[in-house]
């Protein structure tokens, strides 16, 4: 939706930032795929809220859960843009990748993709939440638990955007594709572990 | 907790292959060190007092501890820094990392030894992969000798899935092997460096009798 406004405003500056946007969600998203694919492969279940509440049983659920909440951590980084792959407080218009799309709206319109921005944000919070919190725990502590860890997330992606400097544009692609790496090892990991071969 | 040690280790050998500082170099070694100390305790079934001294010294101690303060030294004598600019970029190697892996995938499903942990001999041969990729790309001899420690390490972790008793034969083979590959690498900076004026490879092939 955001790229199609983007476009829509009709100025070629912004579809570059919506050719940047497209292309690193685009290299995401194998890095995704197969995170989901491990947790298949770890849970044997199929559906979203079944992969991201681990079993209790296996004993390894905290460890699992620490680098699942990794690979989503460095996930959020790129998908929110934020520091290291992109400033949106930089004055330079050129360096934007998400910003540039936004960069003709306004008023309430501006106010709705800020409010999806930080959905977006929760939403990824909420995955780590889910994948840290045992599932055997009563309603309420899991509630509070899920606002614990949303707000340590916060932080800790606020600390590490402090101690950062933003990557040169082309450095982003090697940032991504280390994410997936990561990614496609935690798989390979869990499929041996498992004796699926 | 051997899984989580697998992908950490796993890890590690990603950000050596994709960073271009020879100061994380040093770091992500060190880890690796510290890895390889759990890695060896957990799959130790012969538990005895000259084993375990044997394993921290060649973890902990050298790979933890001498060995990286000694790559420091020889960063802080030459001043080098950064990797070759002629050097594949670490885009590039990333890629090739992934291949590496599919490669280690298979190979570890292939040759598969009944008691032998697959995932074990995977994260192995990715090791030892890594360490040939950085002798491969990295023009400069430093880069050469951390890609031969890496390899001295997928050698460690083959002696530890292979040989569950870890025969002291293997672990006095593999601390002469660091020793000499830190020394003669360290002499080929230090001293040969300075007298050829530079620290890429292709100056060596300037040496005569």
């Amino acid at each position: 939706m955001m790229i199609i406004a983007a476009f829509d405003t009709g100025s070629s500056f912004e579809g570059m930032g919506a050719s940047r946007e497209a292309l690193y969600g685009m290299l995401l998203e194998p890095a995704i795929f197969v995170l989901i694919a491990g947790l298949v492969v770890l849970t044997g279940k199929f559906s979203m809220s079944a992969l991201f509440s681990l079993p209790v049983d296996t004993g390894n659920n905290l460890i699992y859960g620490i680098i699942i909440s990794y690979i989503i951590g460095n996930i959020t980084l790129v998908e929110n843009s934020r520091v290291p792959v992109d400033d949106p407080k930089t004055h330079l218009e050129l360096t934007m990748i998400h910003e540039v799309m936004v960069l003709d709206t306004s008023g309430f319109n501006l106010a709705l993709i800020q409010l999806t921005s930080f959905l977006k944000f929760a939403v990824f919070g909420g995955l780590i939440a889910s994948t840290i919190i045992p599932n055997n725990l009563p309603a309420a502590w899991r509630l509070v638990l899920f606002f614990i860890v949303q707000a340590l997330f916060g932080i800790i992606i606020g600390i590490v955007e402090s101690f950062r400097t933003r990557f040169r544009m082309n450095r982003n692609q090697q940032y991504i594709l280390t994410v997936t790496l990561i990614s496609m090892i935690f798989f390979v990991v869990i499929f041996f572990s498992k004796n699926i071969f | 907790m051997l899984i989580l040690l697998y992908i950490l280790f796993g890890i590690s050998l990603v950000y050596i292959a994709a960073t271009e500082k020879f100061k994380h170099y040093i770091q992500v070694y060190t880890i690796q060190g510290i890895l390889l100390f759990g890695m060896a305790i957990i799959e130790l079934k012969s538990f005895s007092v000259i084993n375990l001294l044997f394993i921290l010294a060649e973890t902990i101690i050298f790979k933890s501890i001498v060995v990286p303060k000694l790559l420091r030294k020889i960063l802080q004598r030459t001043g080098i820094h950064n990797v070759h600019k002629m050097s594949l970029q670490g885009n590039y190697t990333v890629m090739i990392m992934l291949v590496l892996l599919g490669i280690s995938l298979v190979l570890a499903h292939v040759l598969h030894v009944p008691y032998v942990g697959e995932v074990y001999m995977m994260i192995a041969y990715l090791t030892l992969f890594t360490g040939l990729l950085l002798i491969t790309v990295r023009k400069l001899l430093f880069g050469h000798l951390v890609g031969f420690l890496i390899i001295e390490n997928a050698v460690f972790l083959f002696s530890i899935a292979i040989g569950n008793e870890f025969p002291l034969l293997v672990n006095t083979g593999i601390l002469l092997d660091i020793f000499v590959a830190v020394l003669i690498m360290s002499m080929f900076l230090t001293r040969i460096g300075h007298k050829m004026g530079g620290f890429e490879v292709e100056t060596l092939s300037k040496l005569k009798d």
